[in-house]
């Protein structure tokens, strides 16, 4: 029988030296925080060492984790810090999603597509980080504002403002609106 | 024409524009806009683009292979490094076997024992003067329907069997922590 055990009780376990409890906690949220480090940072390779730092530094953090908070919130929290320090190291280094995702349909329409989709990422990486982290959160995880908001330590109306300049921007260099 | 930028040359700001198609807000000229050709080139553009965006956001993102392997490995490495270790001495050399494997055991047993749906377990030792004998501490989730008590007895039965035949520590106490209940359909 399996039970969908809550997170906290996953970490109190993890907690205990329970390394079970916490492997389930990085399938949990492994995803998400792969998804995150992957379009914050455009790249695979880097994606995957941030989610494998983002998980060791939960484990040696356990003891400080709050029980009041979400598991996933502050999983978020990590993955975006962490993502933010290797984007300030890489400093102009320009790295792309080098995935290649299948696509059913016509070839030539997928391949305008990749494109269309490949000029989105390529804005995406050229935003400043802090409103890539809150456009991230927002149009690619769909958290709410509030969320966003305790995740990058700022209030609400600095992220609706970060998340407004952000879209501006991409949709001002990829959409034909002149 | 000379046109400022982010402006349409009808003078609509794009920002607003950005903020209809973004927000599915509500044009701040109606009027203006069904008849502007401006304004509607713009706004089939944005709507485009910003569908792109919400494509590549609704593209799956498979977590790579191998990855929860290759974090579970640093963390594992990490654990080794902090866990203490029980010494069985023998006549060919001594045994040592770490805390959080007896800990795993343990939670292993507890798993067996029906109503029992998770488990953790911690062990550690009770008197520094008798380091094989251990204290357990155990975290539950148990199914609705049988006495929290009776299942609690029922773990600590299979602990105490199991860990002396699997590790050659004794057991000191195993206090035992009900964390949850699940409801009676899961």
């Amino acid at each position: 029988m399996v039970v969908d055990v809550d997170d906290r009780i996953l970490v109190r376990g993890a907690r205990a030296g329970d390394l079970d409890a916490f492997e389930t906690l990085v399938r949990r949220h492994q995803a998400s925080v792969y998804r995150v480090a992957l379009r914050m940072l455009a790249s695979d390779a880097d994606a995957q060492d941030v989610t494998q730092d983002t998980f060791v530094r939960a484990w040696q953090a356990l003891g400080r984790f709050r029980e009041q908070s979400a598991v996933g919130t502050w999983l978020y929290r990590i993955v975006t810090r962490r993502s933010l320090d290797v984007l300030a190291a890489r400093r102009h280094a320009t790295v792309l999603d080098d995935r290649q995702p299948a696509h059913d349909g016509d070839p030539a329409t997928v391949t305008e597509q990749r494109q269309r989709l490949h000029a989105v990422t390529r804005e995406l990486a050229a935003l400043p980080p802090d409103q890539r982290a809150a456009l991230v959160l927002r149009e690619f995880e769909g958290l709410p504002y509030e969320q966003i908001a305790e995740i990058l330590d700022t209030t609400v109306p600095a992220i609706k403002g970060r998340i407004h300049r952000a879209r501006l921007t991409v949709l001002k260099h990829t959409a034909d609106w002149r | 024409m000379n046109v400022p930028e982010d402006r349409l040359p009808c003078g609509t700001a794009l920002d607003d524009l950005v903020t209809q198609v973004t927000e599915q807000a509500p044009s701040t000229d109606p009027g203006h806009q069904a008849q502007c050709p401006y304004c509607q080139t713009a706004l089939h553009g944005l709507t485009r683009s910003w569908a792109d965006i919400r494509a590549l956001a609704a593209e799956p993102v498979p977590v790579p292979a191998g990855l929860t392997a290759r974090v579970m490995s640093r963390v594992r490495e990490l654990a080794a490094r902090m866990t203490t270790t029980f010494v069985l001495a023998g006549a060919l050399g001594d045994t040592r076997i770490s805390h959080t494997v007896i800990g795993q055991i343990a939670r292993r047993a507890a798993l067996t024992v029906p109503g029992v749906l998770f488990a953790s377990a911690q062990a550690r030792p009770g008197q520094p003067t008798d380091p094989a004998r251990l204290i357990f501490t155990l975290r539950l989730v148990i199914a609705f329907g049988p006495a929290a008590d009776a299942l609690a007895d029922a773990v600590r039965a299979v602990v105490h069997q199991h860990i002396p035949r699997l590790t050659g520590a004794t057991v000191s106490s195993i206090d035992i922590t009900i964390d949850d209940i699940a409801p009676p359909d899961n």
